[in-house]
């Protein structure tokens, strides 16, 4: 694409940003309505219990409260984010499944009285037995969670591409091992919530919410209320921050709009931070055994690879979950031949869900790790044996990818030299040391059950743009991105563009923030609108300049014939003189874009183009390691990144910083402890992710590819980055203290013990290569 | 979460309060509340009365007589820190107030509350629901204990950063009741009941920190060792005093047992000794002997006990370093 671009490209702050810092900026707990209740959830407080009876007498009878609802009292409706996994209620039935379940709900004037009468709801339980391993929950015998469940598993899949045995009969070297990746909570800055309000006189229901896709919501609260989806009306107001955790209907949506409903008045929730930690959703844990036959020289012919995912209570987004861990296991490197097994088991625990990566850091950190170790083992290179078995553009791929553009093997020998690799690496003094890792992620998912994104944009009089887009900003800045695409395309200013997104009255349809797609979707709908506006506008204009309608350019708010900038006119005259020509105002634009696919794949059942287009990075990190406290400082962390091209880099860079500290918290910091079913550490304090002063210098390296498929040839940069961190700082850790961890997180405590237990067995060798030739 | 319900009251002199103090027993002082509200939120503290000391007038200051260096109870953390008498004299006490929780920790909370902060366990700071979960521990008002299966007895931990650095230098506290004031020793504040930690009779007051200035001739440091630099309670805090010319030195823990620890065994061995690695490494075998921590918290005791001897040598070390300096 060989065009100067002004907007595209551009290092511009996010819209809202000087809204956000001022804290003007309207979340939905801001928002407030005349006459509106507060609403309150009642939780489980027990892991796993039929519910006997619910009595709510006394909390109806305390002054203030407006209502009360049980699972008795709604629908029989069951929700789940993908429709073949649906398994929950709103709020539960006849069973709690885990310590946090929702059991009931109260509405009041106040928030005080609504705190004050959910605790006066009495609920008989009968206690049942409670399973909180996979492992145990997957035998004979264990409790059954959901009835007609066998050994709770909800989801179980083994698919094989090549011919595996054949392929690790031909191989040189075969190792085994198994790895553990802990649960990690998401932890927006903004909890959860919901305000309701419903017009009776027209059955309109308009609900605000902290929700990453306001489009499912709709569908799903018109399921589960059982009332048109025409008469459900969801709009987004900021949201801070969703990492997945916000894809799903929560009992707060179901809640707040049942209480508008029944009450005719507006009806807020908003979740606690501990019903945040508790009661929502988080990365999946996983047990995983990987199994990796190689020839001498590094090259990959065959895995194995079997996953337990510890899914909690609840599917939430279990099948999609499992698939992308198994898809993703053939990219970015080359692995002709595998099989995968994926488990996907209830327990009375949490309940597992999308979160940024999806099903694919749990693989990564496993895959990762164990390359570095196989490495090792063999006496290869490690940043050598991933570029060897880096897969390319244009290979045919076991899983039927198409790979149209592929910077991985480019990325890591910039990680890999940025971080000093050749010099640093086995040769740092003890404690010392670097690691790194790749990964690849599906950029613009939309083969899926044929989504599509809408955009609008309209050309008034006044010269202000207005767009109207259904992706769902939610801190990353997608606002941004597509009010950048539309400016560049009509050669204005940023500031010109108002847009509008995410009302599902008024916006047109956009599957929302999940799956790395906003820019790629969102974003190639918003250009498809804007060429047609302006293509209505050239038309128009060509013919009083006397030129070819291929020949003009717009710029700089000018419109003018390419080349002689003389022959033109400003957009505002071009504007006027469109409307005394008694043309139709304002000049709308449409633009639906869809990834070409002839067949979409949910990858569920088939093979297939997942994705439009694929982005490859790695991470390497440097890490200082203290002998005596156990505490590891990351102090430096590369990303080399192939985005495509970054619309704006300084929102690619805020990816980045954010992923590395993801990264970082689930390798060092993060784990939901969770003992008896019960959650340890429900609050920021003693979760302790990593803070602003824990961050390590941070270097972004572009490997800029010109996709064909995203606007402007950009790619995803949201969730891929957060990937490959965690593997990259556990084997720093490695190549500082010559441990290798199997286990996140890596606390200063298992430092010690590793260390310890390293200088009581000095001479005892642990090499788990099952054959070696 | 929302506040338990409470009566309010905002006494303008130490007198009023005590008095107020007195018809309601089972008032609690509020000072910063960075501490108070958030148990109050939990639901683990419920008094039926707030008395809000910070409208007191002459409780915020740090002066100097020809005695002691006397700080009032209602001195911030960072008005402390900030101070360069502090800084420079008694760097402990500078060292441990800047590292307590975060910086809104610091300008909120006032040294007599970071003293008589309420202990720690991973079963008591949780909200109301949470805690229904399990039966009602000791500390919160009922029958068991989920970390150490004993009658009547709580284990929780005493968790402040400042406390440790005032035992370092021997500080002694002046409390005010409803008859006189009494001044006693820091140390013996804690009472190393969980479930009651201070020794406080109704109606008293702590009102001034008392540091004798011979302290000043001493060289100190603080070192706490936490999850994250930015906000967290202490893993383990070690503070440590000595006067060089003397050989006599003082070391104390925080995090590490139901009360802030003098260390008296360990400088019984340390005293009067040049403190060469060996006599170091013996000291530091010996401080991990000297608490008792228990798992009250997601850290265990091995690695507490491990910080202990560590830390003991770092702030050794580095009081030497400005020994010398
Ligand atoms: C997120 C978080 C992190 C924290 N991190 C730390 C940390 O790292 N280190 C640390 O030491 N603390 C920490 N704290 C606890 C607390 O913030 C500090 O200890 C603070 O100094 C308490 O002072 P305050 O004035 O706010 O106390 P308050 O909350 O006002 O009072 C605390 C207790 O002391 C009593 N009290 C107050 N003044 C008097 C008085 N004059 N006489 C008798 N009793 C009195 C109160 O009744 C109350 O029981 C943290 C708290 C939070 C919420
Ligand atoms: S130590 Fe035992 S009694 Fe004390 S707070 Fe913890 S659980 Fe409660």
């Amino acid at each position: 694409m060989e065009k100067e671009l002004n907007v595209v490209g551009a290092r511009l702050p996010m819209m809202d940003a000087a809204q956000k810092v001022k804290g003007t900026a309207l979340f939905t707990d801001d928002l407030i309505l005349p006459g509106m209740l507060f609403g309150k959830i009642l939780r489980s407080p027990v892991p796993h219990a039929k519910i006997l009876n619910i009595d709510t007498s006394r909390a109806e009878k305390l002054p203030g409260v407006k209502g009360v609802v049980t699972g008795r009292d709604i629908p029989d409706r069951k929700y789940g984010i993908v429709p073949m996994a649906k398994d929950e209620y709103a709020l539960a039935k006849d069973k709690v499944r885990y310590i946090g379940d929702d059991v009931a709900a109260v509405c009041a004037i106040d928030p005080e009285i609504a705190e004050e009468a959910v605790e006066l709801i009495k609920v008989d339980y009968e206690e049942l037995p409670a399973v909180f391993d996979p492992l145990e929950a997957k035998r004979e015998g264990a409790p059954e969670i959901h009835a007609g469940i066998k050994n709770n598993t909800s989801f179980a899949i083994r698919k094989e591409f090549g011919d595996v045995r054949k392929a690790f009969a031909e191989c040189d070297a075969i190792f085994e091992d198994t790895f553990y990746s802990q649960p990690v909570n998401h932890a927006p800055l903004e909890p959860h919530a919901a305000l309701a309000q419903f017009d009776p006189l027209n059955g309109e229901l308009t609900i605000w919410s902290s929700t990453q896709i306001p489009f499912f919501l709709r569908r799903n609260l018109s399921n589960t209320l059982q009332i048109p989806e025409s008469k459900v009306r969801v709009v987004k107001p900021k949201v801070g921050g969703g990492f997945g955790q916000k894809i799903d209907l929560y009992a707060k949506d179901f809640c707040a709009a049942w209480f508008a409903i029944q009450l005719g008045k507006p009806v807020k929730f908003v979740y606690e931070r501990e019903e945040v930690f508790i009661s929502t959703r988080q990365r999946h844990p996983m047990y995983i055994t990987v199994k990796t036959g190689m020839k001498k020289d590094g090259i990959i012919l065959a895995q194995k690879f079997q996953a337990h995912a510890d899914g909690g209570a609840y599917n939430s987004t279990a099948p999609t979950m499992i698939a992308l861990s198994c898809y993703f296991l053939m990219i970015p490197y080359r692995v002709p031949n595998l099989i995968y097994e994926g488990y996907h088991v209830y327990t009375n625990k949490p309940v597992g869900g999308a979160m940024r990566g999806h099903g694919i850091p749990q693989a990564r950190f496993a895959v990762e790790r164990q390359l570095d170790m196989i490495a090792e083992r063999l006496g290869l290179d490690a940043a050598e044996v991933r570029i060897k078995n880096s897969i390319h553009a244009g290979e045919p791929h076991p899983a039927k990818f198409i790979i149209n553009t592929c910077g991985f093997s480019d990325s890591v020998k910039k990680a890999a030299d940025a971080i000093g690799w050749k010099e640093k690496r086995g040769k740092l003094p003890l404690g010392r040391g670097v690691g790194l890792a790749g990964a690849s992620f599906p950029s613009g998912v939309s083969n899926m059950s044929h989504i599509s994104s809408g955009a609008v944009v309209q050309l008034g009089r006044d010269g202000a743009v207005n767009v109207l887009s259904g992706a769902a900003d939610i801190g990353q800045g997608a606002e941004t991105v597509i009010s950048q695409i539309v400016a560049e395309e009509l050669g204005v200013p940023i500031e010109d563009i108002r847009i509008t997104a995410a009302d599902t009255g008024i916006t047109p349809l956009d599957p929302g923030t999940f799956g790395s797609g906003v820019t790629v979707r969102a974003g190639n709908a918003a250009r498809l609108a804007v060429i047609s506006v302006k293509q209505k506008l050239f038309n128009f204009i060509a013919d009083k300049l006397e030129a070819n309608v291929a020949d003009l350019v717009a710029k700089d708010r000018n419109i003018f014939v390419k080349g002689s900038p003389e022959k033109g006119m400003t957009l505002s005259e071009a504007l006027k003189s469109y409307q005394y020509a008694d043309l139709p105002m304002p000049i709308v634009g449409r633009g639906s874009w869809m990834a070409p696919a002839t067949e979409p794949t949910t990858l569920f059942k088939e093979d297939g183009n997942f994705a439009p287009s694929y982005s490859f990075m790695t991470q390497a990190a440097e890490v200082d390691v203290d002998l005596h406290t156990g505490k590891v400082k990351l102090l430096r962390m590369v990303t080399a990144h192939d985005c495509g091209r970054a619309i704006n880099p300084m929102l690619v860079e805020g990816q980045l910083e954010g992923s590395v500290v993801g990264g970082m918290g689930q390798a060092l910091y993060e784990d939901v402890i969770v003992e008896k079913g019960q959650v340890m550490n429900p609050s920021f304090l003693d979760y302790g992710f990593p803070t602003f002063l824990e961050m390590p210098e941070i270097e972004a390296i572009e490997v800029e590819t010109d996709d064909p498929i995203g606007p402007f040839g950009a790619k995803e940069a949201g969730e891929g980055t957060q990937l490959s961190p965690a593997p990259a700082i556990v084997n720093a850790i490695y190549d500082a203290i010559g441990v290798n961890f199997m286990e996140l997180p890596i606390t200063p405590e298992k430092i010690l013990d590793a260390l310890e237990e390293k200088k009581n067995r000095k001479n005892s060798r642990s090499d788990q290569c099952i054959s070696h030739c | 979460m929302r506040l338990p319900k409470f009566e309010y009251f905002a006494p303008k002199s130490l007198k009023e309060a005590v008095s107020i103090l007195q018809n309601e027993p089972s008032a609690k002082i509020l000072a910063g509340g960075t501490d108070l509200l958030v148990n109050m939120k939990h639901k683990v503290e419920c008094p039926p009365a707030i008395v809000n000391i910070k409208g007191i007038n002459d409780l915020d200051y740090i002066k100097q007589d020809n005695a002691a260096v006397r700080i009032g109870a209602l001195t911030t953390l960072k008005h402390i820190y900030m101070t360069s008498l502090i800084q420079e004299k008694l760097p402990v006490l500078a060292e441990a107030a800047s590292t307590v929780g975060s910086y809104h920790h610091q300008t909120m909370g006032t040294l007599a509350g970071n003293l008589c902060q309420q202990n720690r366990c991973k079963f008591f700071n949780q909200s109301q629901w949470w805690r229904s979960a399990r039966p009602t521990c000791f500390k919160a008002g009922g029958q068991i204990c989920h970390v150490v299966n004993k009658k009547e007895i709580c284990y929780s931990s005493y968790c402040g950063d400042v406390a440790p650095a005032l035992l370092a230098l021997n500080a002694k506290i002046l409390v005010t009741g409803h008859k006189d004031s009494r001044e006693i020793l820091l140390e013996d504040l804690f009472s190393g009941d969980g479930k009651a930690p201070l020794n406080l009779n109704p109606g008293e007051i702590l009102a001034e920190i008392i540091i004798a200035l011979e302290e000043m001739d001493g060289v100190s440091s603080y070192i706490k060792f936490a999850n994250r630099e930015s906000i967290d309670f202490p893993i383990v805090g070690t503070a440590f005093w000595a006067s060089m010319e003397n050989k006599e030195y003082r070391v104390a823990f925080t995090a590490a047992d139901r009360k802030p620890l003098r260390a008296h065994q360990v400088e019984a061995f340390m005293n009067g000794k040049n403190l060469s690695e060996n006599i170091l490494d013996e000291a530091s075998a010996l401080a991990a002997k000297e608490a008792k921590p228990i798992k009250t918290s997601v850290y265990s005791t091995t690695y507490k006990r491990r910080l202990m001897g560590l830390l003991l040598k770092s702030t050794v070390s580095e009081a030497m370093r400005r020994a010398k300096s």
